[in-house]
């Protein structure tokens, strides 16, 4: 339990911080997106008899990279690259599944999430790579927010535009491979947008937030896992209802 | 540094000619333009007004020829000498006015380019960030949503993070679309300002032969090629605007 909680408090911060990021650009999909290919991941390791939270980050990491590759090179129409690397990794991880041992209920974990079973090298995994995400996240605030508010005047003041939003899809990448033990593929997107968007609902000033999403997030994390592990429920899924409950509260206090 | 040099042109295109795909859309354009110049670019839809203002600010390479700022081909600058440039892009840009960040927090992301690796703006540049609101006229909306202003006050809004920066050319394109004309005498009573009190070099975009007539001392005359360069009072003559238009057009040049 303990070791769930410490890994669940790494995704809560990294989640709506990066998720923030995606919303505000409406890259929201991005992140269901990446969900799906690190599905892919979790299987290549299964395939393979390596970790599958390492396997995870690579693979998502690869393809982050080569969803912005495509976008940029303007070659495949807009959105639909997304729906290439969302439907196309779907069907691989199928494959590979049924090729390595047969569709079975380790597929629910993943799906899911299994945050119960994660072992002491995942959260030292998870913990390590979150302090990245985090570190880079507050070294590059203010340079990833110009990108995020106007990149035409970024561009013209000298910021590499191209390689800030890299950086975002890749961090995003980053931070679904590690949430698919708390919360699940399926769910992932859930736990970077709904926080996020509960947040805005209180029309704070941008940094302040990404702290409200974050305290959002850490609350839905912490409940929902004391909350499942009592009552025996799936955990992935008390998290996110929980987090919809937070959000449907800030929606109606702040009803304009 | 070339900057404090006053016989270095600010701005010089050399031939420059930008092609898409088979015809130039501007085409082997050259001119200079000084320290303390206010200049008005002219020209109707489709003349490559906009392809020129964003080779001017280094967003597009020029297929031929070069473009140079403070002495330097653009290409070469860093954000150091970037930052003394100063845009402010048209006002009806997707997804800027729904941005949830405060007056303040825009205004200060003009000085994200000059950060070092630590990330945080320092005091100096929050005082700079004081001082833009300041002249700009928006110090008391600093805490105030973007997502809340009118057009006029998100306009002087760019404009102050334009200002952040200390810039020594400002370059606007477009800056009253859709400004009610009594918003528009002052916006551009306060741009004379800039270019009086502070030598700032003024360059900006406008379809509105009214207002480039009434304001700018120097005017570009732009149908894909440079149709007209000099003081706006020699230069707005029925032939020229015939010429810029394509129809016969009589000069409506007010009494400066």
């Amino acid at each position: 339990m303990q070791r769930a909680l410490i890994a669940g408090l790494a995704i809560g911060v990294i989640a709506p911080s990066i998720g923030m990021f995606l919303v505000v650009r409406r890259y929201s999909l991005m992140s269901d997106t990446l969900a799906h290919v690190s599905l892919t991941g979790v299987a290549i390791a299964a395939l393979v008899g390596w970790n599958p939270i390492l396997v995870a980050v690579i693979t998502t990491l690869v393809a982050a990279f080569g969803i912005e590759r495509l976008r940029f090179s303007r070659n495949v129409f807009g959105e639909s690259v997304l729906a290439i690397f969302l439907s196309g990794s779907l069907a691989l991880s199928s494959v590979i599944f049924s090729a390595a041992r047969g569709l079975n209920a380790g597929l629910t974990s993943v799906l899911f999430g299994s945050i119960t079973t994660v072992t002491r090298f995942d959260v030292e995994l998870i913990v390590a790579l979150a302090i990245v995400v985090i570190v880079a996240v507050v070294l590059l605030y203010p340079k990833l927010f110009s990108v995020a508010f106007d990149e035409e005047v970024a561009e013209v003041s000298g910021i590499r535009v191209r390689f800030y939003n890299t950086l975002i899809v890749m961090l995003a990448a980053v931070t679904v491979a590690l949430a698919i033990r708390v919360v699940g593929a399926l769910l992932i997107g859930a736990l970077m947008v709904i926080p996020v968007v509960a947040a805005l609902q209180w029309r704070l000033k941008f940094s302040h937030s990404i702290f409200l999403a974050i305290i959002f997030s850490l609350v839905s994390i912490v409940s929902g896992l004391f909350l499942s592990y009592y009552l025996d429920l799936a955990t992935g899924g008390t998290i996110v209802l929980l987090a919809i409950v937070i959000f449907t509260v800030s929606l109606m206090l702040n009803r304009r | 540094m070339s900057s404090a040099n006053n016989i270095t042109p600010v701005i010089a295109f050399e031939n420059v000619s930008v092609t898409y795909t088979v015809e130039p859309v501007i085409d082997h354009i050259s001119f200079t333009l000084e320290r303390g110049d206010y200049v008005g670019i002219l020209g109707p839809n489709g003349s490559g007004k906009t392809t020129l203002l964003k080779t001017m600010l280094g967003l597009i390479i020029p297929t031929s020829g070069v473009v140079r700022m403070f002495g330097k081909p653009i290409t070469e600058l860093d954000a150091h000498e970037r930052s003394k440039i100063g845009f402010v892009p048209q006002r009806i840009s997707e997804g800027r006015i729904e941005f949830p960040a405060t007056v303040e927090e825009i205004v200060l992301s003009g000085r994200a380019a000059l950060l070092g690796w630590t990330g945080a703006y320092s005091k100096g540049d929050r005082i700079q960030a004081e001082e833009a609101m300041t002249v700009a006229d928006v110090l008391p909306l600093r805490d105030r949503l973007i997502t809340t202003l009118s057009g006029g006050q998100i306009q002087r809004v760019l404009i102050a993070r334009s200002l952040v920066s200390n810039p020594e050319v400002l370059i606007l394109d477009e800056p009253t679309v859709g400004v009610d004309v009594g918003s528009q005498e002052g916006f551009y009573g306060f741009i004379k300002q800039l270019n009086n009190e502070r030598n700032l070099t003024i360059v900006f975009v406008s379809h509105d032969i009214d207002v480039i007539a009434h304001e700018a001392k120097t005017i570009l005359c732009l149908n894909r090629t440079l149709v007209c360069h000099g003081p706006s009072r020699e230069v707005l003559t029925g032939d020229v605007l015939e010429r810029v238009y394509g129809k016969k057009l009589r000069s409506i040049v007010h009494g400066h």
